[in-house]
């Protein structure tokens, strides 16, 4: 093999080019690159590390902003009196809801859910769905009139690409190419042979999510990974061609960056294909899943999640992007139809998961750009900040909201309330991915490094929401 | 700087893989025997008279098939109840995209901008949109239309266009009504800043980012200045009602039709497909917020009392006249068009041609012949940090899938027997992950700052295209150009009604039926190729005349590994011209465009 594709070398010489660039510009450039060097001296002795639990965390972007107060309302008086007063022409009527039972939060208020969502309140009742309330990206805890005098706020705070961005890397104050999830691969799968399939799995093609330092995704279709025509069909002129195209997948374009990396990437996909495919095609899932890309999608996700052992992964993550939320107009129609896709796509992921007996080992999340205002534009609404958001799976306590839910009056009436109804989130979006990493096999102490603004946030105002129990 | 003649094949292939989106052998010829620069002047300056190009050829094609259906199905088929309607789906403009680009002889340069601009100024069929193809060939005549011409007049047009409107939600917009807590829709406002004109940061003439004393990005705007720019676009509505058939619904006499906020009409109705999409939205004043507004600390400034189109042109004439937005379309466009990674002088070259009005035909000149007049190829990209010596330039950027696309069509003629290359554009959608008016979000397919784990990032480089190669597209890509050049499967064209008793008011989709009609099918014209290749003794004479045509390069080095896969079939001429077609086409060579 020629050096066309030397992953330790690039990654050693990444890894020395960030830590030059630390020291000069007095700035923590790479979030993810104290988690990996501890991992590299852990040959030696080492601090943190990930242990592997055949866990898979599978990661649903509701792109474009979701507008979460409007899949879960308050139903109880007076909290639904003052949510229909804010929301005024886009209060969804409290005969519609669908109520979420045997669960108050401690200032006695009482849920309910979208009517379009009834597979998604099945789940909460059978303790197999929890929310995570009023969430979202946060350097530090700041108040409204720190809002207003220059307060620490995230980068691109309203804005789509940016906030997109801190859901999947979790560092608000930076723009990085590198998350979490690709911080696990990085540690888990840190010298990777070509031909071994990244534990990182997207249904959505590229994503910083997923990226780690040296780590990247293995991206498939809802049909499951992409072959070579010329290999699947055997005659003499496809075996001349494939041999062909395989030397020309190592010829040495040593200056060139460019057709250095579209060779790499050419041929890893083409060397990766085939085990993919043997290990995943022929998994048998009874469950009914609807025709919609999402529940397709995941149903390609159960089948790549019984197959880890196959496809030799201890860990896996999946990476899926709902795209379509960003609803300035005609909300609720568009915002209905869409929370019942992806209700029933839960629904049946996690009926799959059952039937596989893979329920214990999966557990499911959602992010959002961002919530919206909780006014109205007249027939939508505008970007927001914190939101709603869903987990699932039977390793995490099931049936409750997490977090402080928000009051949802407006202005003076209401201390989290920047303007319109964009909220300042009670719980920063850290407090929840550390739980999950700690779930997925994290050393506690690990989720610093990986989440080093999580030190900005006390335990009296940010309480550990405990979603896996004490 | 002397101006360096350049205008041998090489040169010539370069070049027109950065202008225009396909050329063949004998444009090559043309362009070499004229000049690059007499060509691209001459080219330039060719003026388009007719400002519906788009839109007459997709409402020609619309009507076409809305006389076969009432052919086969009767006057139902397009009128009355009880049926799918005959709407112009996205597909029409797909085919009078697809038919352009290939049969075009004029215009080409034109053309590439026209696509690069659609990348900037984003709408997208993968929403409402789709059922209006007409209205979408009207948006992209602006494109066409003033890609030569002033960007702060395209960006006006733009901003009052329907599908615009619709897309990015202004349309039917309404000023503030505090007591019922609405405020107006803040989209536009945006986007017409963070991806329209001057971005998110404080930048340099030369597209650098400006830095505060902490060494940090210094933001452009804050969410005030949006929600002050949101008043502007208020008491926008669409030109009419117009719905394309009659039922019992709806009836003939609504169309043309004066819509009003408040018309007792509910709002689902004053959105495509209900409404006129074709001509400048219309304002209404009383909807409209005729206050001052004030924003970007004092830099647009509006005196109130204007009405909506007025204030829409005045803010986007101080938008394109703020310093940023010059360096930030004159990267766009380089990026498109020439390099990913523009060296800061090129940028600024583009940037002073551009101006404070946004003159694009001196900014697209600058863009396509400073590459040329700059024989130092480290003034034209940001050095990779490895030095470029010997006989190869430096790469300048991943072509997009769908500039592939194009380019391997043209150059080897794809054409039909009925004249018609109405391709359809779906399998080439789900395959590239790419197609003109049809991406993902307001982003785009890609992100101006993608890069890609590797060499591209560890010499400090962007390379927005490769954020569509996965390992996905990567084989998708391959395979594409196996079933063009050895299956005989070349995009589809439609021609014909669906078949298929679901879904009866459309075209026919479905590649396998389409397959059958031979006159219609696209097949490519080797015939100068085969004439070589039916000599053994000329096919290593074959390889460099084809290199030569699909990269502007002989001697490529994987020359012997396109010899020994055709070795066994060596007196099949066709086998032999389809094998290096397809190396070729997927290697480096041509997927990545020199500067």
């Amino acid at each position: 093999m020629s050096n066309i594709f030397d992953h330790e070398l690039s990654r050693r010489s990444f890894l020395q080019k960030s830590a030059l660039l630390t020291a000069a510009s007095g700035l923590a450039v790479s979030g993810v690159a104290p988690v990996i060097r501890p991992l590299q001296a852990q040959a030696a002795g080492g601090l943190t590390s990930i242990k592997p639990q055949n866990k898979a965390l599978v990661f649903i972007m509701l792109d474009g902003g979701n507008d979460s107060f409007n899949m879960l309302v308050p139903i109880s008086s007076p909290h639904y009196e003052e949510y229909s007063k804010t929301r005024a022409n886009l209060a969804i009527d409290k005969r519609d809801l669908i109520p979420l039972k045997n669960f108050h939060d401690k200032e006695g208020r009482h849920f309910s859910l979208h009517p379009s969502m009834p597979e998604t309140a099945e789940l909460f009742h059978r303790g197999k769905l929890s929310f995570i309330a009023n969430i979202g990206p946060m350097i530090t805890p700041i108040t409204k009139e720190e809002f207003h005098s220059g307060g620490r706020l995230p980068l691109g705070l309203l804005s789509h690409a940016d906030q997109f961005k801190h859901w999947q890397t979790a560092r608000a104050d930076q723009r990085l190419n590198r998350g979490w999830f690709g911080s696990f691969a990085d540690m888990l799968q840190p010298d990777r042979a070509i031909d071994r399939i990244p534990m990182n799995i997207s249904l959505a093609g590229s994503n910083i999510m997923q990226n780690g330092v040296g780590s990247s995704h293995y991206t498939i279709t809802e049909e499951g990974s992409i072959g070579l025509v010329v290999n699947e069909i055997d005659n003499a002129l496809n075996r001349e061609l494939l041999r062909s195209f395989e030397n020309l997948l190592t010829k040495d374009y040593g200056r060139d960056p460019f057709s250095r990396t579209y060779l790499s990437q050419t041929r890893e996909a083409q060397a990766q294909h085939e085990a993919f495919r043997d290990a995943t095609i022929t998994v048998p899932v009874q469950t009914e899943f609807s025709s919609t890309p999402l529940s397709a999608q995941l149903r390609k996700v159960a089948q790549t999640i019984y197959a880890a052992e196959a496809l030799g992964h201890a860990q896996q993550t999946f990476f899926i992007r709902y795209i379509g939320w960003d609803h300035h107009d005609e909300l609720l129609n568009n915002q209905r139809t869409m929370l019942s896709v992806l209700s029933r796509a839960l629904g049946e992921f996690q009926a799959a998961l059952h039937e596989m007996g893979l329920e214990e080992r999966v557990v499911t999340f959602t992010g959002s750009d961002f919530g919206r205002t909780l006014t109205s534009n007249g027939n939508g609404t505008d970007h927001g900040w914190g939101g709603n958001t869903i987990v699932m799976g039977s390793a995490i306590q099931g049936g409750r909201v997490f977090g402080n839910y928000p009051r949802l009056g407006l202005g003076d009436e209401n201390p989290l309330d920047v303007g319109s109804g964009v909220l300042i989130p009670t719980t920063p979006l850290e407090r929840l991915y550390a739980e999950l990493a700690v779930w997925f096999g994290l050393e506690p102490a690990g989720a610093r490094g990986l989440f080093p603004n999580l030190a900005n946030f006390d335990h009296t105002m940010y309480p550990a929401l405990r979603l896996f129990g004490s | 700087m002397g101006r360096e003649i350049r205008n041998n094949k090489s040169d010539v292939v370069r070049f027109l893989s950065q202008a225009v989106l396909g050329y063949d052998g004998q444009l090559v010829e043309n362009v070499a025997r004229r000049g690059i620069h007499n060509w691209l002047e001459k080219e330039m300056s060719q003026k388009v008279i007719n400002r519906s190009t788009y839109r007459q050829l997709t409402k020609q094609i619309w009507d076409y098939f809305r006389t076969e259906l009432v052919a086969e199905h009767g006057e139902a088929a397009i009128n009355g109840d009880g049926n799918n309607p005959a709407l112009p789906y996205k597909w029409y403009f797909h085919m009078a995209w697809w038919h352009r680009t290939l049969t075009s002889r004029n215009h080409l340069i034109r053309q590439r901008v026209a696509l690069a601009l659609s990348e900037l100024l984003v709408i997208s069929d993968k929403s409402s949109l789709e059922l209006d193809a007409v209205g979408m060939a009207d948006y992209y005549d602006l494109l066409y239309h003033h890609a030569f011409g002033n960007y702060a007049d395209l960006l006006t047009d733009v901003s009052l266009h329907p599908c615009m409107g619709v897309y990015l939600s202004h349309m039917n917009n309404r000023k503030a009504d505090p007591g019922r807590n609405i405020h107006p829709d803040e989209n536009y406002a945006r986007e017409i800043m963070q991806l329209f004109t001057i971005g998110l940061f404080e930048l340099n003439g030369d597209g650098s980012e400006m830095l505060d004393g902490e060494g940090k990005p210094i933001p452009t705007y804050d969410n005030r200045d949006i929600k002050e720019l949101a008043r502007v676009f208020t008491g926008l509505q669409p030109p009419f009602y117009q719905y394309e058939w009659s039922t019992g619904f709806w009836d003939p006499s609504y169309n043309n039709y004066p819509v009003d906020f408040e018309d007792g009409v509910e709002k689902a109705f004053k959105t495509v497909p209900f409404v006129n999409m074709t001509n400048p939205m219309k304002g209404n004043e009383q909807y409209h917020d005729r206050g001052a507004k004030n924003l970007l600390g004092g830099k647009l400034v509006l005196p109130g009392g204007q009405n909506v189109q007025d204030e829409v042109k005045s803010v986007v004439a101080q938008l394109v006249a703020h310093s940023n937005t010059a360096p930030f379309v004159a990267k766009h466009l380089i990026r498109q068009l020439v390099c990913s990674n523009p060296a800061p002088a090129y940028v600024e070259a583009v940037a002073n041609a551009f101006g404070s009005v946004g003159d694009l035909g001196a900014a697209v000149y600058e863009v396509l012949s400073y590459p040329l007049d700059n024989s130092n190829v480290n003034n034209v990209v940001q050095s990779s940090g490895s030095e470029v010596s010997g006989p190869t330039r430096p790469a300048g950027k991943m072509k997009s899938p769908l500039l592939r696309a194009t380019q391997v069509l043209r150059m080897f003629k794809a054409s039909n027997d009925s004249g018609k290359a109405w391709v359809t554009g779906e399998y080439m959608d789900e395959s590239l992950r790419q197609h003109p008016l049809s991406s993902p979000t307001v982003f785009n397919f890609y992100s101006p700052d993608y890069t890609p784990h590797g060499p591209i990032e560890e010499a400090g480089l962007v390379a927005p295209e490769f954020e569509l190669h996965t390992s996905a597209t990567a084989i998708d890509y391959v395979n594409l150009m196996y079933y063009w050049f050895f299956a005989d499967r070349l995009p589809a064209v439609s021609t014909i009604i669906s078949g298929d008793p679901d879904y009866i008011n459309v075209p026919e989709l479905d590649p396998d039926v389409l397959i059958t009609y031979p006159k219609d099918r696209l097949t490519f014209d080797f015939m100068p190729e085969l004439k070589m290749a039916g000599d053994p003794r000329k096919h290593d004479a074959l390889i460099d005349h084809m290199s030569l045509l699909m990269t502007g390069k002989t001697g490529l080095p994987f020359k012997d590994d396109i010899k020994a896969s055709f070795k066994k079939y060596a007196d099949n001429p066709l086998w032999v011209v389809q094998t290096i077609a397809f190396m070729i086409s997927i290697s480096p060579e041509f997927v990545i465009q020199e500067v």
